[in-house]
């Protein structure tokens, strides 16, 4: 998990998005298995890595090569309008969704208008 | 020769110098930044989704495997034309479907197709695929007559 490890890594493309209570974080992950993703939060860091398997399955004598083999990692800086303790995790078809609730403070509040 | 071919498909909200402009400055903070984000060229160049593709061969069949994350079943489709596989489909996409605040959108969507040309003679019929964690795996057998045969030789004397 060091910065500066040497390892190499694929930085996967994300879409992030706001609901009025939640931020949204989709990130491309092919081929990685859901038992290998790994989520940590570290201080205001928010880390994805998802790991490939250790011994991929032999796949015969490569012709051509595009897809990068690499592990998969990327860190977020998380602010103060999100609520730390509440993120739900899925993933689907290669792709890891992350939802963070807002902090409290941080939705839109409704105002009630009061009509005389 | 056709084994990469590309598709032209902008990404449709930014024109050519606003994009030259993010691109370069999305070099820098790539260059220096300690959250790094995929360096991509954003449709400057080629203006495709042009999805990652392997080939592998073996004794007995060739193996193509396409990174396509987050697709559903019926976004794409693999056909086998003589010698080439094709492999095209739509990521239709989300921002169209939700009215939601986007801060980042680097997943690409839209038209992808690629096309592969086969180094070996394969049997259509018995090509078989499957799509798990977002990668597509195409396994086609060899047709038999170009399977590595053994030839038994007799040496005659004279």
């Amino acid at each position: 998990m060091e910065m500066d490890s040497g390892e190499r890594f694929i930085v996967p493309p994300v879409n992030v998005r706001e609901t009025a209570d939640q931020i949204i974080v989709e990130a491309e992950m092919p081929g990685i298995d859901k038992n290998r993703l790994e989520i940590m939060l570290k201080e205001k860091d928010l880390f994805i890595l998802g790991r490939r398997a250790k011994e991929e399955p032999s796949m015969g004598d490569p012709v051509w090569q595009e897809i990068p083999h690499y592990d998969f990692r990327r860190v977020f800086a998380l602010g103060d309008h999100v609520n730390r303790s509440s993120i739900h995790a899925s993933f689907d078809n290669g792709v890891l969704t992350l939802r963070i609730a807002k902090a409290e403070e941080a939705k839109p509040k409704k105002i009630e208008v009061a009509f005389a | 020769m056709q084994l990469i071919r590309r598709n032209r498909n902008t990404t449709p909200d930014l024109g050519g110098l606003e994009r030259l402009q993010r691109e370069l400055s999305d070099f820098f903070d790539w260059t220096t930044s300690a959250y790094p984000t995929p360096f991509r060229t954003f449709g400057l160049l080629e203006g495709a989704w042009s999805p990652a593709l392997d080939l592998y061969e073996d004794k007995d069949s060739l193996r193509v495997v396409v990174e396509l994350p987050g697709l559903k079943k019926d976004e794409f489709e693999a056909t086998v034309h003589g010698d080439t596989l094709v492999i095209q489909g739509e990521r239709k996409s989300e921002s169209e479907q939700k009215k939601e605040n986007f801060y980042r959108v680097e997943r690409i969507y839209g038209q992808f197709h690629r096309a592969v040309t086969l180094p070996t003679p394969v049997d259509a019929s018995k090509v078989k695929a499957s799509y798990k964690d977002g990668v597509l795996e195409v396994i086609l057998p060899k047709k038999e007559e170009t399977k590595p045969k053994q030839i038994p030789v007799t040496i005659q004397s004279e």
